[in-house]
């Protein structure tokens, strides 16, 4: 079961990411860690084997070497409200962490971390595999649905549909309609 | 990435990325260009030289932008001459080209399902094509008389493509050549797959450096207008 460490660079920042967490109803977590930034910081290697990190924005910054190859498997929680505009562009081909904010509804938290359970034991590097969800996803946009009915279909909200989008291009390097729609045909997901 | 100046050799710029004779070419500039310099060249041939370096920088350098651009040019010196080249070298070399490849890739392998990796990627191939055709076709019918009549992009409707507005076309090419080096699967000529490929990355490479050339010179011309 995986192992989750959650660090921010000052106690009270860890606190709070600790509050917004807390309470989420997601299964099979073996042990949460609320990490001090300085014992991380200091014993880097000590962390290699931790399944999921959940950092802020600022301790994501100053340790990005070690945070990007373990991109698939971190979470970056902002203080900032979240810019809409940005949360639309579906374009980025290198897909970025998970990002959380501080106005997520609870059920964008669930989704983000009940995702993360999904990712395969081999510490999420891009594996091409899509998860049961994303399958989903890629069934509705393949029969043409727009993000909105396939939030209202699978009963989740545009911005979780939005961030499967983005991961299911970043898994298989398509990022077009036409282009998945064609993949979900290759591989009978249609 | 090297700038260049109206005094470097474009024999320098040629030799440092050879995917730069096709834009040259559409200045009617061809190879043997001796020691001349970009000044020289533009000289001999009545090219505007700031068009003329805006878009060789533009083309090789994604991180320049001609500033100002808009003061130095206008869109009667030659741009619109250079865009329609370029789509015609797409319809009428590019395209056929892959077409060509990808036709006797299929007929090679003997496609008979309509669900094989194969036969769906020529559709893909196809619709892009399509739609590709169907721009140059706005482009040259529409927007680049339009453009030429200098007045004329005011009277516009709304609902006509952008012609700097190009970038979806950029994706599905990524796509179509994603596709074939990630998911392809079967049995197919590694040569004629090689042979679609190239000249997918070929179009794609150019696709994406015109359109940066439409974003960051085109457009700024024709908002001058607006």
């Amino acid at each position: 079961m995986p192992r989750i460490a959650i660090i921010g660079l000052s106690t009270l920042e860890t606190i709070g990411m600790k509050a917004l967490i807390e309470g989420q109803p997601v299964k099979d977590i073996d042990e949460v860690l609320f990490t001090a930034y300085s014992s991380f910081s200091n014993h880097l290697k000590d962390y290699e084997s931790t399944d999921i990190f959940i950092v802020s924005v600022s301790v994501f910054a100053l340790h990005t070497d070690f945070f990007i190859p373990r991109k698939n498997r971190t979470v970056v929680l902002y203080s900032e409200k979240r810019d809409l505009s940005s949360d639309e562009n579906t374009n980025s081909s290198q897909a970025g962490p998970r990002s959380l904010y501080r106005d997520s509804s609870e059920e964008e938290i669930r989704e983000i971390l009940s995702g993360l359970m999904e990712e395969p034991s081999g510490k999420g590097e891009i594996t091409g595999e899509l998860s049961g969800r994303e399958k989903e996803v890629l069934k509705e946009l393949a029969s043409g649905k727009t993000n909105k009915e396939i939030a209202d279909r699978l009963s989740i909200s545009v911005n979780t549909v939005i961030t499967h989008r983005k991961n299911i291009s970043s898994k298989l390097g398509i990022k077009s309609v036409s282009g998945l729609s064609l993949y979900a045909l290759m591989n009978g997901v249609i | 990435m090297p700038v260049y100046s109206k005094d470097s050799k474009l024999s320098d710029v040629i030799l440092y990325d050879p995917s730069v004779i096709q834009v040259v070419n559409r200045f009617d500039i061809y190879l043997g260009v001796g020691d001349a310099t970009i000044k020289g060249i533009c000289e001999e041939h009545n090219i505007e030289e700031n068009l003329f370096l805006a878009i060789i920088n533009t083309y090789l350098n994604r991180n320049y932008f001609p500033e100002g651009i808009e003061g130095r040019v206008n869109l009667q010196d030659g741009l619109l001459d250079y865009l329609e080249k370029t789509d015609r070298y797409y319809s009428g070399i590019l395209l056929p080209n892959i077409e060509r490849h990808f036709s006797l890739l299929l007929s090679k392998s003997e496609v008979k399902d309509e669900r094989s990796n194969l036969f769906l990627l020529k559709q893909f191939f196809t619709e892009v094509k399509e739609e590709m055709i169907g721009v140059i076709n706005t482009d040259l019918s529409i927007w680049f008389p339009l453009l030429r009549n200098g007045d004329g992009l005011s009277h516009v409707a709304a609902d006509i493509r952008k012609p700097y507005d190009n970038h979806l076309l950029e994706e599905k090419l990524s796509d179509l050549i994603n596709f074939f080096v990630i998911h392809l699967r079967g049995d197919y000529d590694q040569n004629l797959c090689v042979a679609v490929v190239s000249a997918l990355v070929t179009l794609e490479k150019d696709v994406k450096q015109n359109n940066r050339i439409r974003d960051r010179i085109l457009k700024p011309l024709c908002q001058e207008l607006l």
